[in-house]
């Protein structure tokens, strides 16, 4: 087990399975670097008991739902919104499941959305499309999927064309969205890949894509990473407030912002940040603060950066929302939103999928 | 005769004076509602109308067949076959089986009638009792005379009974014949109306008005005879009956009227341009009579009025160029009034000459009287024996004659039997009451010897006019009351016959009893709830004080209700129920696990609960802010001012119910209330005997179970009204197989506020026995039951509890956001107090001096509105305090008003706060009120002229900038 830190843009030339399941994670575990590992969660760092009963039955209707709007090219064009960024959510929710992405039940979805984000990928310039929101999640996606789906048969039998591989598509991705910050003058991110300013959520959407793909081994200069994160920290109040966008709104009660920001400084490996500690204070003190509009955006970042920040926290905080899911699942699985029942339902399954820790991204 | 001519104008402005202001007086009356002077609006007692007075109700028109009882009230329902005399039998809809009254315990028997019938017959007899019979005349001597009707057979009655024989010819010249009950006239007012008494209807209340359009020819004859009751003490009968009236009251009519001047009975007109009046008959004192004939010709503006012995009594003439509408108005102002009689029909427009006044009148179809009397009528040749003066006798064709009236005798003169039928053709008939079977009711007629059987399709009404039975009188003030179909009676629940199941209801009267359905739907009340008699009572009754509430609640709580027991244990259910426990041991996910005298269930569904009572609370007397179940960090809004006033008990209770918008999506699911009257919203984990699990901000708590005095189950707004009964949750089985009992399902509450439902089974020796699947077998004393609810009503019932009406809502958004495109309003002025001088207030400060806000003017003042309690004003209220601060070389000034706190409480939150504001108190939230202040914090900037020039509410990070913003534009950038 090894990560392929190569600079020379080359996607790494074996293949690296990363191993999802309990029992393969558990075998990893002896090589397992101490920290900063692509490695699935060691068994001793695990809170809790066994995922519960319920969480897994919600889990398991969001995904039929999920399964049943994904289109034959592999995106979701069921309710909603829908483009590279849906099917990333999407792809995330599978992978997140603790199936077995190459041979299990739904390793025929996950390499047909896959096959969906780098064939809408521009060649020249790497953007996944839409917009950087699409860009930021269908990187992460694929930042997921590198090193745990096996590409080699990727485009075997889809279509007479051979695409990229998973690794060639994130490599090109990561230098679209660095491509973009350089043009950025805040160091951040805007809808725009040409936008000339940034907003904390379009920036953390793309941070965390980027972020992903370094612990993947993607090589991502620290220096972007430094730059991001500073555009985070001019954002962050003292309180632990995070503005959305400079010279617009202001510091206000926004728990996706605030869980963003801790989450991009955790992830970041920047928990030293006097921003982090006051964002995860302010996180942690607000626990059953909730927006009453894009509630499942902000569930997606309150579990991560809950979870990476406090885990006593993340535990309390969990029980409230298997609670509200509870509630809020409809009888077909899907969760109800402003983007539509496609990506309410894939955020809200991610924000559950903390009680996994399947992905690579939960790991702390 | 009595004739009263005056100018028109006179008589005008007499006339209208006299009429308006009696109309005034009673139609301000009837406009007053009746709580406005906690009075009905009554103004004089009411008379008693022999030979009872009205029973309650009985102005009440009917949709259903009903049985109204000597005792009070009526039962809906259907007349059953009975074959002994004097007797009815009357199945009611809620009991299998039917009840059978001695006629002296039913005043009539009333069914719905369709559109009045025309009779048909040749002639018209009108007999002694208001009875009428339409027929052809077969026979008629010195002592007897028969009738042959088309409704109900060949009658003989005795010569007595006869009072006049008019030419009826299948009614081709009547237009209207009456009244037969209220069918053709409408209540003008609903809270005074008129009802039927014996064959007429009557008014007793000042103002009870009805319209009906008669079908008024142009050229009418009206036959009509009122009557009255009363004492010669009391006041003489004052009405009118307007001819000629339209239907909308307001609009402008000329009717001809009679009616009530001084104690006389006047006939009158007033036109626009003319008016006359004139005296019909003086009227006595006490109870009275008026039968007349009067001839009115609307188009020559004449009214001839002629008593009953065909003596003309008034004549006057007021032309109108309008031909007047066709109908009838009458109207009771004072006593009481009954119309017995009334006929419309076409006339000629020749006037009758006056009769001769001898004792058998005989008017012909010419008009002309004809002297002599009717001796016999022969149907052979169809003509009318009558007997000239000097011996003589003329066969006169009965075509030839008009009508035939006999001597003195009274209409009125109460003949021998039990009941008067009337059927919808107006024909009535008045006897002993033989039988009544499926289809027909047999009567002997008084005065006859045949008996009739009259089919029973086609009666309107059967009437007791024997004595009531007054041996139960004294039965109906300890008797039950029966509420059902809107319809009440008096009566018991007995015990269950030996060997019967089911609930046995007697009425009062009823020589029987009968067993209620299993379906059937009434509240049985057994006694009235008592008269508030303690100062929380009224807010109780209210059923929105948070105080009031609670206090109902545990005042109900208590196994007996007599004084505060030892422990107070009960668990409330979601039906309404309210079970005392003798020991609560556990609430856990699925369950309560109690024990209770009453039922033999041991555990209920948490899912079926709405409260559980662990022990007394007591009103506190002051907060404690180290106090665990205190879960706010600065201590109890509730705490110093509870009690004050029903508002701030409302607004109290409407802020404990208010979930704020960041916590939509976690409500709280239980309000717990501790022994010293502390409020804690969270949500149940558990009790057991350590204690109360409650999650508090995502943190579990163990509270001990000593310092509870309840906990309250809250559900969101979205879920109420929809519990539909106990859950159905499985894993909670009932205590044993139950199977469905005999009688219905109840809903018994007690004097001490228990309540329980289940489906009865029986009542044996004083105690109601039944069965519930939720809670088992139930049994219940019956003395003391207040009242039973039975069947659908229990729901609509139990919805009504105070308990119920607790509902979670959710805080309003603000109205902040500003489409795109528009220009953003300037912040703070969206209020509509903007603009308005600002409500003067006088508040003591914290430090004790007073302040007045009059005292202020030239100074700019801001008003923050705050309480400790208020998480938004403690975050506000340093950036008021610092944007403020940097005006005070500008006369700018921050007071901070307290919304209903302590002195103390404020002072140690400053302290702790450090914070240093002027602080003002609006004890009781009036100064609130006046700025519209329903969300804090609320920050209000008020001018130099004392308008008010910003309302900022919610506080938020804007908040400090607009504030500045404001301030610099009303301050100006120096001071001045």
């Amino acid at each position: 087990m090894c990560h392929l830190n190569r600079s020379n843009g080359e996607p790494p030339a074996t293949k690296v399975r990363r191993v999802w399941v309990w029992m393969a994670c558990c075998a990893a575990v002896a090589a397992a670097p101490a920290s900063g590992s692509a490695l699935a969660q060691a068994p001793g760092d695990r809170i809790g008991d066994a995922v519960p009963r319920d969480v897994r039955e919600m889990y398991d209707r969001g995904l039929k739902f999920l399964l049943k709007d994904q289109a034959d090219n592999g995106e979701w064009h069921g309710q909603g919104q829908s483009g590279p960024g849906v099917t990333g959510m999407a792809v995330m929710v599978l992978l997140a499941s603790g199936e077995d992405p190459n041979f299990g039940l739904y390793s025929g979805q996950i390499r047909r959305a896959l096959r969906s984000i780098i064939r809408g990928q521009d060649p020249n310039t790497g953007y996944l499309g839409n917009s950087m929101y699409h860009h930021g999640f269908g990187m992460l996606a694929l930042a997921e999927a590198y090193g745990a789906v096996d590409d080699r048969d990727l485009w075997e039998g889809a279509d007479a064309e051979k695409g990229r591989s998973i690794g060639q598509s994130l490599e090109l991705a990561v230098r679209a969205a660095l491509t973009s910050q350089k043009k950025n003058p805040f160091g951040g991110w805007r809808y725009s890949p040409d936008g000339n300013d940034a907003d904390t959520s379009v920036s953390g959407a793309v941070l965390v894509g980027l972020l992903a793909a370094r612990n993947a081994g993607i090589e991502v200069p620290d220096a972007a990473v430094d730059r991001a994160i500073g555009y985070f920290r001019s954002m962050t109040s003292q309180s632990g407030q995070v503005g959305y966008s400079g010279g617009f709104g202001g510091f206000d009660e926004s728990p996706a912002r605030i869980s963003i920001a801790t989450l991009v400084y955790a992830v970041a490996r920047r928990k030293d940040l006097a921003e982090y500690q006051a964002t995860l204070r302010h996180l942690v003190g607000e626990l059953e603060t909730q927006p009453n509009s894009y509630i499942n955006y902000a569930r997606y970042y309150q579990a991560q950066a809950l979870f990476q920040g406090d885990v006593g926290a993340w535990s309390k905080w969990n029980a409230m929302l298997v609670r509200q899911l509870k509630s809020e699942q409809k009888a077909d699985g899907s969760l109800e939103g402003e983007f539509g029942a496609d990506v309410d339902t894939a955020l809200g399954l991610l924000a559950l999928a903390l009680n996994y820790r399947f992905l690579p991204i939960y790991e702390r | 005769m009595n004739h009263v001519r005056r100018r028109p104008s006179v008589i005008r402005s007499f006339a209208r004076a006299a009429r308006r202001f009696a109309r005034c007086a009673v139609l301000i009356a009837l406009a007053m509602p009746r709580g406005a002077t906690g009075q009905p609006p009554v103004f004089v007692p009411a008379p008693k109308i022999s030979p009872s007075t009205s029973p309650p109700d009985a102005d009440r028109s009917i949709t259903v067949p009903v049985a109204r009882v000597e005792s009070g009230g009526g039962i809906p329902g259907s007349l059953c076959p009975i074959a002994e005399p004097d007797r009815i039998a009357w199945r009611s809809p809620l009991f299998e089986e039917p009840f059978v009254f001695p006629i002296g315990a039913i005043t009539a028997v009333e069914f719905p009638s369709p559109a009045p019938v025309k009779p048909s017959g040749e002639f018209c007899a009108v007999l002694t009792a208001g009875d009428l019979v339409f027929g052809s005349i077969r026979d008629f001597n010195e002592t007897r005379f028969t009738i042959d009707s088309p409704r109900l057979g060949r009658l003989a009655f005795s010569r007595e009974r006869l009072v006049r024989l008019t030419r009826w010819n299948d009614g081709s010249s009547v237009v209207f014949q009456g009244p037969n009950g209220l069918g053709a006239w409408r209540h003008e007012f609903d809270d005074s109306r008129w009802y039927e008494e014996q064959s007429g209807i009557a008014a007793q209340h000042p103002g009870a008005s009805i319209f009906g359009d008669v079908s008024l020819p142009a050229q009418a004859r009206i036959e009509l005879e009122l009557s009255w009751n009363g004492q010669p003490w009391q006041a003489k009968p004052d009405f009118v009956v307007e001819f000629g009236a339209s239907p909308d009251r307001e609009e402008r009519a000329a009717p001809f009227t009679l009616e009530v001047w001084e104690g006389k009975l006047v006939a009158q007109r007033e036109t626009e341009r003319d008016g006359d009046v004139r005296v019909v008959d003086g009227l006595e004192d006490g109870a009275g009579r008026v039968a007349l004939e009067i001839f009115l010709d609307q188009s020559q503006g004449r009214m001839l009025v002629y008593n009953a012995s065909g003596a003309k009594r008034a004549e006057l003439t007021v032309p109108d160029s309008a031909a007047g509408p066709t109908g009838m108005r009458m109207t009771n102002l004072s006593g009481n009034v009954r119309l017995n009689r009334l006929i419309i029909a076409r006339w000629n427009g020749t006037a009758p000459p006056e009769s001769p006044g001898t004792a058998s009148q005989i008017r012909r179809a010419s008009g002309q009287y004809l002297d002599g009397s009717v001796r016999g009528y022969d149907p052979a040749s169809k003509a009318w024996v009558v007997h000239r003066e000097g011996g003589r006798e003329d066969r006169v064709p009965a075509e030839d004659l008009d009508a035939i009236s006999f001597g003195p005798n009274d209409q009125q003169t109460p003949v021998e039997g039990a009941v008067s039928i009337a059927c919808q053709d107006g024909t009535r008939v008045t006897g002993a009451l033989l039988g009544v079977s499926e289809t027909e009711v047999r009567i002997r007629c008084a005065g006859s010897t045949e008996i009739v059987p009259l089919p029973l399709d086609g009666v309107r009404m059967i009437q007791r006019v024997a004595p009531a039975d007054t041996r139960s009188e004294a039965k109906v003030a300890r008797a039950a009351r029966l509420e059902h179909d809107g319809w009440s009676t008096r009566g018991d629940l007995r015990d269950t016959p030996d060997g019967a199941d089911g609930l046995a209801w007697q009425p009062i009267g009823s020589l029987t009893t009968a067993r209620m359905r299993p379906d059937g739907a009434c509240r049985i009340v057994f006694r009235e709830h008592p008269a508030a008699s303690d100062p929380y009572e009224g807010i109780a009754d209210q059923e929105t004080g948070v105080t009031g509430f609670f206090h109902r609640l545990f005042r109900s709580s208590g196994p007996t209700g007599s004084g505060p027991p030892a422990t107070r244990l009960a668990i409330h259910l979601r039906s309404g129920d309210c079970i005392p426990c003798s020991e609560i041991a556990l609430i856990d996910a699925e369950r309560v696990r109690f024990r209770s005298e009453l039922v033999e269930a041991t555990q209920v569904p948490v899912g079926d609960l709405q409260a559980v009572i662990l022990g007394p609370s007591h009103r506190p007397s002051h907060g404690d802010a180290s106090d665990p179940l205190d879960g706010r960090p600065d201590g109890n809004p509730f705490d110093d001012s509870f009690g004050a006033s029903p508002e701030a008990e409302s607004a109290k209770l409407a802020r404990l119910l208010t979930v704020p918008r960041l916590q939509r999506r976690n409500p709280p699911t239980h309000l717990i209330v501790s022994q010293a009257g502390d409020y804690l919203r969270g949500r149940l984990i558990g009790m057991d005997v350590r204690g109360v699990s409650i999650e508090l901000r995502l943190e579990t708590t163990l509270i001990p179970r000593d310092r509870i005095a309840g906990i309250y189950w809250l559900r969101p707004d979205a879920d109420g009204g929809t519990y539909a009964g106990d859950s159905q949750d499985a894993s909670v089985s009932s205590p044993s197989a139950h199977s469905k009992t005999a009688g219905p399902r109840v809903h018994a509450v007690r004097a001490d506020g228990t309540r329980m439902t289940f489906d009865s089974a029986r009542v044996h020796a004083d105690v109601l026995h039944g069965a519930s699947p939720r809670l088992g077998a139930c049994r219940i004393e019956l003395p003391l039951i207040d009242e039973l609810v039975v069947g659908a009503a229990i729901e609509e019932a139990a919805a009504r509890l105070p308990v119920q009406q607790w509902k979670l809502t959710s805080a309003p958004d603000p109205s902040t956001l500003v489409a795109e495109g528009q220009t953003p309003r300037l912040a703070g002025t969206d209020s509509d107090l903007v603009g308005r001088p600002a409500p003067s207030f006088e508040l003591a400060r914290l430090d004790g001096a007073p302040f007045r806000l009059a005292d202020e003017r030239g100074k700019i003042i801001v008003l923050d509105f705050w309480a400790t309690w208020c998480g938004p004003c403690i975050r506000a209220m340093p950036v008021v305090e610092e944007v403020v601060g940097r005006f005070a070389d500008r006369d700018v000034r921050l007071y901070a008003v307290n919304l209903q706190e302590t002195p103390e409480k404020i002072s140690a939150f400053l302290e702790r706060r450090r914070l240093n504001p002027t602080v003002l108190l609006d004890r009781d939230g009036a100064v609130a009120a006046h700025y519209d202040a329903v969300a804090i914090p609320q920050t209000v900037i008020i001018d130099r002229e004392g308008n008010i020039a910003r309302l900022f509410v919610g506080g938020g990070p804007e908040l400090g900038e607009q504030l500045r913003a404001a301030l610099e534009a009303i301050a100006g950038t120096s001071t001045p």
